[in-house]
């Protein structure tokens, strides 16, 4: 599992988020500053990307860590903190939809349509050694933006769970009470949906150099 | 580039793309207004917020936070209040003390009486009731001179058991009697104490009987205006202090003690009386006023029965024609 971009267990490597979290919880309030420092990105383009909108992803992320800061004694050492946290979001951004008239994450079972079925498995295995990464950056951010905001709810969800927190496979599934197969699923087709875009826009900007 | 045998589902590729792409951050006013509500929450005050990804707080990416100065808000309206209190308790201190004027109370209710208690000790009594003590010596004080010009004449031994603690009385009347004062009406009277209460009860009945022969025998004479009551300075006293009904409190006071030293001195009186008696019976006889001398006679067999006796002899021939 990899670390969540915003860890900065580099510099702090001595307290874990756990320890942080209760030391908090216990009245140090500098500990929260640490904990907020490191999620505060993640959880913040967790929202933004679900909601495409930027007033209404602060709001939520203030709402978020709000919760956790009324929140804060009843966390439980025994689970990670990142699962936690992102749990929080996750109830926040289900209970924003269903406030608004949506029901993007009430569908759990939605993989995907046949077309990213199919896209999927013409990705070849692997695309390392192509040169996407001289791509125009911010053209490549759009894009990016763009095709993931196309995805089935459930599979942008996965995809931000386990790029934006870092979260494993099974914390996936337990976060979104689906099984890890499920999750292996719906990960597989945002990815290969992602990838798709990307080799679509690195197609098109090689015949443009030429 | 590998894709992951453990995690297929991660593409390197675009894990570098997305890791590079998405970089945006929530602006720095959310980070102050949670943070300051975090610090709220356990009392601390927050530190400037480091960006993680540029390494940099808010104060230095150009973004002016507002301190969360939640715990410095509340103190300053509560030292301003402290300071207040303090300069106005030392204006307080300050300022001279002025002799509180208690307005005079204004009040329907009528004046409180002070209540006789019933049975309170000597000195209580005294020191409650000092006007009362007042009339009671002066009546006693008269009494005391009535009694002395009693004593003048020696009387003679007392005959019975009665009369030897009446004159045990006179001789050393108890403190009791002294200090009580007369009651001002009889509505109002207090209460005789026990002791006194018994001693009065305790009396014999002859005692009493001669107590009542005697008043008896002052009615009597002041009905028919004997000569004996001239002799009495005592019982004109008493004839007095009946005569006038609507007497003040201290009058009535010393008239009941009057009347107890009166009925204290009967005895000699009395045996002034019947020798008087005797006399004035024998000038009827010899007068010839039979009629008025038998029925003197037989008036003073009410008081003395034995009167037959004391007669003198050329009395005693008639007295003895005389029935009664």
């Amino acid at each position: 599992m990899l670390a969540p971009r915003d860890d900065p267990s580099a510099s702090v490597a001595e307290n874990s988020d756990e320890a942080l979290m209760q030391a908090y919880a216990a009245g140090r309030a500098a500990a929260f500053d640490t904990l907020y420092a490191r999620h505060k990105g993640g959880v913040y383009r967790y929202l933004l990307r679900h909601c495409g909108n930027v007033g209404i992803a602060e709001e939520l992320f203030q709402d978020v860590w709000m919760n956790a800061i009324r929140a804060r004694d009843r966390y439980a050492p025994t689970a990670k903190f990142t699962t936690w946290l992102y749990t929080l979001a996750h109830h926040r951004l289900v209970d924003h939809w269903r406030a608004s008239g949506q029901a993007k994450l009430a569908s759990i079972d939605d993989d995907g349509d046949e077309g990213t079925r199919a896209i999927v498995e013409a990705l070849p295995a692997s695309r390392g050694d192509e040169p996407e990464a001289r791509i125009d950056a911010r053209q490549l951010r759009e894009q990016l933006h763009a095709a993931l905001a196309t995805l089935p709810a459930v599979q942008r969800d996965a995809f931000l769970l386990q790029h934006e927190g870092g979260l494993s496979l099974a914390e996936i599934g337990q976060l979104t009470g689906v099984g890890v197969e499920t999750v292996k699923s719906r990960l597989r087709y945002a990815v290969a949906k992602l990838r798709g875009e990307l080799a679509t826009l690195g197609a098109s900007l090689r015949e443009e150099s030429r | 580039m590998t894709h992951d045998p453990d995690n297929p589902e991660r593409d390197p590729v675009l894990d570098a793309a997305w890791r590079d792409l998405s970089t945006e951050m929530p602006p720095a006013r959310l980070d102050a207004a949670i943070l300051a509500a975090a610090h709220r929450a356990t009392g601390g005050v927050p530190q400037p917020v480091v960006t993680q990804e540029t390494g940099k707080g808010p104060a230095e990416d150009g973004v002016k936070t507002r301190a969360a100065t939640g715990p410095q808000r509340w103190w300053m309206p509560l030292a301003a209040a402290a300071t207040i209190g303090a300069v106005a308790l030392g204006i307080l201190q300050t300022m001279p003390q002025h002799e509180s004027v208690i307005a005079p109370t204004v009040s329907d209710m009528p004046a409180r009486t002070v209540e006789q208690p019933a049975a309170l000790p000597d000195t209580q009594r005294d020191m409650l009731q000092p006007k009362e003590k007042r009339d009671a010596a002066s009546a006693l004080a008269e009494a005391d001179t009535a009694r002395a010009a009693a004593a003048a004449a020696p009387p003679p031994a007392p005959s019975t058991a009665g009369a030897r603690k009446q004159a045990a009385k006179v001789a050393a009347p108890p403190a009791m009697d002294r200090i009580v004062p007369p009651p001002a009406s009889p509505a109002a009277a207090p209460q005789p104490f026990p002791a006194e209460r018994n001693a009065d009860s305790g009396e014999s009945a002859e005692s009493t009987d001669m107590k009542s022969r005697s008043r008896a025998a002052l009615a009597s004479e002041s009905a028919a205006a004997p000569p004996v009551a001239q002799y009495s300075g005592v019982a004109r006293k008493d004839e007095r202090q009946r005569s006038e009904p609507s007497q003040s409190a201290p009058a009535a006071a010393r008239a009941t003690a009057l009347e107890k030293t009166a009925a204290n001195s009967t005895r000699p009186a009395r045996d002034n009386d019947v020798d008087a008696w005797i006399v004035r019976i024998h000038k009827l006889h010899d007068e010839g006023k039979l009629v008025d001398a038998a029925s003197e006679l037989r008036a003073l067999r009410q008081i003395t029965p034995d009167v037959d006796g004391r007669l003198p002899p050329e009395l005693r021939a008639w007295a003895a024609t005389v029935k009664p």
